[in-house]
């Protein structure tokens, strides 16, 4: 996925903290297009802008000072949303946002979050972390939803159809993925 | 500001931390303001780290 970015050099990512929180409030973490129409045109693309704070989140890195969270689950973990969060840059970066809605799968609340969950997932999996996240509402798991196996999921409503566009939109990085030794790896499998 | 080691084309910039700690710090505070900030870029620095070793990455 880097080097995807490092292919897209006449457009910048740029990584910044999140300082709008207040007591009590909730983490968050975003990818911000600069040109937001640009990041739906392939062959345009735009800058973007990842905004994060790692000592807002918990799990799998101790050393981070302040972490205090208010999330837990899969996809909680400060690098999984990192890794989110650049590729929905890398998407804006590629003219690729789909704002869309998936059929039959609102939780997700567009295809950008489908496919930045599920890449997500995949670099959860092949670290051997328990668990993975079920979809953009909140950080359950897959099994929360009954979704108990990678077979299930890729069966489910019509997400090998999804793939397929992935694949298409991405070759390289579908490439790469497909060879990313994971239990979970819907793209190995399909 | 940092770039993050083969990929120049993305930067992390703490420049807002430095900002909320001068705010907070008061003025003579530059360094301990600049050093929140190099913290918040090497913290990102080293999770970009850890997604790099990964193999789709």
């Amino acid at each position: 996925m880097l080097k995807a970015i490092r292919k897209r050099s006449e457009h910048v990512m740029t990584v910044e903290p999140e300082l709008m929180k207040r007591p009590g409030m909730k983490p968050n973490a975003f990818a911000e297009a600069l040109d937001t129409r640009a990041a739906g045109r392939p062959g345009r693309g735009s800058s973007t802008l990842i905004t994060i704070s790692p000592s807002d989140w918990t799990g799998h890195m101790p050393e981070l000072p302040g972490a205090v969270g208010g999330y837990t689950g899969p996809g909680t973990a400060v690098d999984e949303l990192l890794l989110h969060e650049v590729f929905h840059g890398l998407r804006h970066m590629a003219g690729l946002r789909m704002k869309r809605g998936v059929p039959g799968q609102k939780e997700y609340h567009n295809f950008e979050e489908f496919y930045a969950i599920l890449i997500a997932n995949i670099y959860r999996s092949e670290l051997g972390r328990s668990g993975l996240r079920a979809d953009h509402a909140g950080f359950y798991t897959l099994g929360d939803v009954g979704i108990v196996s990678q077979d299930a999921w890729m069966k489910h409503k019509f997400n090998r159809g999804h793939l397929r566009k992935l694949g298409n939109q991405m070759p390289d990085l579908w490439d790469a993925l497909a060879k990313v030794k994971a239990a979970f790896n819907p793209i190995a499998a399909f | 500001m940092l770039t993050v080691p083969d990929v120049p084309n993305i930067k992390i910039d703490g420049a807002k931390v430095a900002a909320l700690a001068n705010q907070a710090l008061g003025p003579g505070n530059d360094t301990l303001a600049q050093g929140s900030a190099g913290h918040y870029e090497r913290t990102i620095a080293a999770l970009f780290a850890r997604i790099a070793r990964a193999a789709q990455c």
